[in-house]
């Protein structure tokens, strides 16, 4: 992703102020171990694949609220931002 | 291959992931034209088929998309019922051969069910652009499982497709049999790690995977497309320029239509002598083409925008703009997918309350049902297209429709918010969304398509818009007015006898027409309707015909300018021939044509919409709610709009 100036972050375009995320969570591959929370929801992600034992890469984040693009495995979604609090990252590479 | 005995059926179902072309494929094998587009969602029920094949009767069922057995939402639950309940005879596995890895997880989940699995490896051309080379072969020894390739919206392999169908249903008992012992059956009851180590061993020896630069295409479009800033305004703008070309493009067309109409009238007058059977005159003239032509006239308006619809939902973009508005939408309780149904709400409400299916929260789902009318539909725009033309500068056209649907927006926004806060309280299910491939929609799809949505507008004009208009006719007809409050002929008289030059005359004698025409159309039965109506509407600006009209909306909206083409033309004499347009604008003021717009907009939707509402809530209660809540706001909006307006 181009470099957007120093207070933007460089993976995934948004201000620094507002994406949580840090520079090499943004640009790795992250693998995802666990989510914590709503039981149904987890199983429903594990059982779709999308996240539990996947690598996963953020693609895009809109601040703290709102959906965040991910790739994961060979498939494009857009996830709940908010699940991110929930991810335990067992691995990065 | 065996011929098989007359009269044998099989049953058959497409299952797969949302989006990987399942209803491509069934239009396909069956022939029929099911609404499709590129985002996950757009089946939410079960479609039937038929297909025949040397004597044999193939019952093809296709499933809404599901990611697993485990149904979460309505729309997964109808999917896993039908394979639980209906006993298939064949399962035909569709995978969207770009995203394997995800797509074989439920095909890996199928093939434990006891029912032979056939996989069709659909959308190659898209993993050849991913650089994915998949064989064939290879894949199916690995899964022990048939497999066939489909490039579904390019018709390819659709042949061999209906083989290997026809050749699995008759070789059943032996496949049964087989099935018993196959290496698949060990798969039940493994998790999920496991399984999906199962399908990479698959992969690993039938796909290649070659680098390429072709995906990279839809990451720049997301780049854009997706950016917080310029993926609202790009979306705002899109809004924009679909609601300025459908008037703009389809503006010469709808001229044509109103002339030929016009023409047409014209011609039964001339050629049809009053005298002879003058009620059957009058209720062609009159009730038939006022009424049902007058709706025809904005079949260019429709067409276009539905073909904006289906190229937006063609190209994978949907996805993209439920994405873009779940930050403002989880600000009004909403989950970011309510979007979609809110944009095919834009269409026709009926699909749209159909595709809430997609939600997986029960609270979520109603507050969007309720909302729906509120996004402006295709009979909304029959409204709109008379009204702005015939009120406001032709720079304004554009603008005002964009408003008109702007408002809409804003008022379900609000009524969302309330609705989440009171009634349907509860936690929103975390956001969730595939975003598809960007794909070019093809030129028939796009016709198809339009032509389909737009097949259901002219059936409505010629069924249940024909029928109330004769009987609106009727009632803004008789009973006939047998003694007049003045003496009319003797007025005329006086006026003709008179010393007024022919300028004067001749208005005069248009004022007493006029006047006697009002008085002929309140004795009828729309008139003492319009009437009784009239003190309840008089404070938001509206007479007693536009009351009557309002009636008319309530079966179907169109039915406004239906009603309001036919009071109009009642009585109407053959030198008076002048565009419904032009009578309007001499009868109301632009202020009140805004509250006439404002108030169809937001106040009850038509008798289908409601119908669906309860089919959906499974209750008449939400459907009555709807109705009566929707018309009390409509009537407080638009009381504060006129009375604002008036005073300025």
């Amino acid at each position: 992703m181009r470099h957007r100036g120093r207070n933007f972050c460089n993976h995934c375009g948004v201000h620094k102020g507002r994406c949580r995320l840090s520079d090499a969570e943004c640009s790795k591959m992250m693998k995802i171990s666990h989510i914590h929370g709503d039981e149904a929801y987890i199983r429903r992600l594990s059982c779709m694949g999308i996240l539990c034992g996947k690598r996963i890469a953020i693609l895009r984040r809109h601040g703290k609220r709102g959906a965040m693009l991910i790739q994961a495995g060979d498939s494009k979604f857009a996830m709940d931002a908010g699940l991110y609090d929930t991810i335990e990252v067992e691995e990065e590479q | 291959m065996k011929i098989t005995s007359p009269n044998e059926t099989y049953t058959v179902v497409l299952a797969g992931n949302p989006n990987c072309g399942k209803t491509t494929l069934f239009n396909a094998l069956t022939g029929s034209h099911q609404h499709i587009g590129n985002y996950p969602g757009v089946t939410v029920e079960k479609k039937e088929g038929q297909l025949r094949l040397h004597n044999a009767n193939i019952r093809i069922i296709d499933l809404p998309g599901m990611y697993d057995l485990q149904a979460h939402s309505p729309e997964e639950e109808v999917a896993r019922n039908v394979i639980e309940t209906e006993s298939p005879d064949l399962i035909i596995s569709v995978v969207d051969s770009s995203s394997l890895e995800r797509n074989l997880f439920l095909t890996s989940q199928l093939m434990e069910k006891g029912i032979p699995v056939l996989v069709v490896l659909n959308m190659t051309d898209t993993a050849e652009k991913k650089g994915y080379r998949i064989d064939q072969m290879l894949l199916s020894e690995a899964m022990h499982v048939e497999v066939v390739k489909t490039i579904g919206h390019k018709n390819q392999g659709i042949t061999q497709l209906k083989e290997k169908v026809l050749q699995m249903c008759q070789a059943l008992p032996y496949t049964k049999k087989k099935e018993a012992t196959s290496s698949y059956a060990v798969m039940r009851n493994i998790s999920t790690q496991t399984r999906y180590a199962t399908i990479q061993k698959w992969l690993q020896k039938a796909v290649i995977t070659v680098n390429t630069n072709n995906s990279r295409f839809t990451e720049k479009m997301d780049e854009v497309l997706t950016h917080p800033l310029w993926g609202v305004l790009i979306f705002l703008g899109l809004m924009y320029l679909v609601f300025t070309l459908v008037f703009v493009l389809g503006a010469p067309f709808m001229e044509w239509i109103e002339l030929f109409f016009s023409w047409l009238s014209s011609l039964i007058i001339q050629y049809w002598p009053a005298s002879f059977y003058p009620i059957f005159r009058s209720l062609l003239v009159e009730g038939i083409i006022g009424g049902v032509g007058g709706v025809i006239v904005f079949l260019p308006n429709i067409l276009l925008l539905f073909l904006a619809i289906a190229f937006l939902e063609g190209t994978g973009y949907m996805s993209r703009v439920a994405f873009l508005m779940d930050g403002f939408m989880s600000k009004l309780n909403l989950h970011g997918k309510s979007i979609v149904p809110m944009l095919l709400g834009f269409g026709c409400s009926v699909p749209a309350i159909m595709a809430t299916r997609t939600l997986e929260s029960k609270q979520e789902r109603m507050t969007t049902m309720m909302i729906l009318p509120l996004m402006s539909c295709g009979a909304r725009l029959t409204i709109y297209a008379l009204l702005i033309p015939a009120f406001f500068p032709s720079h304004l056209h554009g603008p005002m429709l964009w408003l008109m649907y702007v408002i809409g927006v804003l008022v379900a926004m609000v009524a969302a918010k309330l609705l989440r806060k009171t009634i349907f309280k509860g936690d929103s299910v975390p956001f969730l969304i595939e975003l598809p491939e960007y794909r070019m929609p093809t030129i028939k799809n796009l016709l198809l398509e339009m032509w389909n949505q737009s097949k259901e507008y002219l059936k409505k004009a010629g069924s249940i818009i024909l029928v109330l208009s004769v009987l609106l006719w009727g009632l803004a007809s008789f009973p006939k007015i047998q003694m007049y409050s003045q003496d009319y002929q003797n007025e005329i008289q006086t006026v003709q006898s008179s010393a007024l030059s022919d300028v004067q005359k001749e208005e005069k004698l248009h004022e007493i027409a006029q006047e006697m025409q009002e008085e002929e159309l309140s004795f009828t039965y729309a008139g003492r309707i319009g009437r009784f109506l009239e003190p309840a509407l008089r404070p938001i600006g509206f007479d007693w015909k536009i009351g009557t009209a309002l009636i008319g909306a309530l079966a179907a909206k169109e039915m406004f300018v239906a009603q309001l083409g036919i009071v109009n033309a009642v009585r109407e004499t053959e030198d008076n021939q002048v565009p419904l347009r032009d009578k309007l604008r001499d009868q109301y003021t632009p202020l009140v044509a805004f509250c006439i717009m404002l108030f169809c907009l937001i106040s009850a939707p038509c008798v289908a919409t409601c119908a669906v509402t309860r089919r959906e809530s499974n209750s008449w209660k939400w459907a009555l709610i709807q109705f009566f809540g929707l018309t009390v706001v409509a009537y407080i909006l638009t009381f504060v709009v006129y009375q604002v307006g008036s005073l300025l």
